[in-house]
């Protein structure tokens, strides 16, 4: 008898934990830091560093870029009076344009909070930032 | 056997279509609407949190808001999106826009792809006035 009321308060309790466990899951930022978090140079996969995948299309050395992508805007203009594209634009065109075979809508479902976090008590969504990782 | 590859690429496409459709193309409208059991539209939520009458006025949403409640902060009350952020991500692990719909960004904005955008979307009201305007 005992026994089976032990097995039961344990069930419950494990019960609760796998729930509590799949909510912080829920609630974790897999990109905590936006690009950087990301674009990596995992095992086994292509090295996808912002810095070999700009060097591949003749970018100028990002060498001296500490935060990203903070530092990018010393020269992508955040001012659409420039008359060229803003920087926000040049990555929104790289992330959502052609979605049926675009890599970041097919396998990471184009989801705006990878690479930016609501600021709840501001109401402002704010774009995350990270070390460089090359 | 090209047969079942046929119907296979045929349900991978359906697929495909269905996961990049637009469950909400007008935006706020196309979400708060009168579930039947609950009436989400947003005169209704607002009526019951004492809105001025100002709100139901209001033909298109969200850009209307804007009459009050300004981007630049310049209106008499805050700018739309202030609030609208707020209430929408505010207490993730009670906050309905979580919890139902993954507080997913491109429910309310759209992205144009081609062009780099993200705009707001933009529906007419989806109630009738109740009092002459």
């Amino acid at each position: 008898m005992r026994d089976r009321r032990w097995f039961r308060r344990g069930s419950l309790l494990l019960g609760w934990a796998v729930v509590l466990a799949g909510g912080a899951a829920f609630a974790a930022d897999t990109y905590p830091e936006g690009c950087v978090s990301c674009h990596t140079n995992r095992q086994g996969e292509a090295d996808f560093r912002l810095s070999n995948l700009l060097s591949q299309i003749g970018h100028p050395s990002v060498k001296r870029v500490k935060m990203v992508p903070r530092d990018c805007t010393r020269c992508h203009s955040t001012d659409p009076a420039d008359g060229e594209p803003v920087f926000s634009q040049i990555i929104h065109e790289i992330h959502f344009d052609v979605p049926k075979i675009n890599l970041y809508v097919t396998r990471f479902g184009g989801d705006c909070r990878n690479c930016h976090e609501m600021n709840v008590e501001e109401g402002e969504a704010q774009v995350k930032d990270g070390a460089k990782n090359w | 056997m090209r047969n079942a590859l046929m119907l296979l690429s045929a349900l991978a496409l359906t697929g495909l279509a269905a996961a990049l459709a637009d469950d909400y193309p007008d935006g706020c409208v196309s979400c708060h609407v009168d579930q039947g059991g609950k009436d989400m539209r947003l005169n209704v939520l607002l009526a019951e949190i004492g809105h001025g009458r100002g709100g139901e006025r209001t033909k298109e949403i969200p850009t209307g808001c804007n009459r009050c409640h300004a981007a630049d902060g310049s209106g008499v009350g805050p700018p739309t999106r202030t609030i609208v952020h707020t209430l929408h991500y505010r207490d993730p692990s009670e906050n309905l826009f979580m919890t139902e719909y993954n507080g997913d960004c491109q429910h309310c904005h759209s992205m144009d792809g081609a062009t780099g955008k993200a705009t707001i979307k933009v529906g007419e009201r989806n109630w009738n006035m109740t009092t002459a305007q």
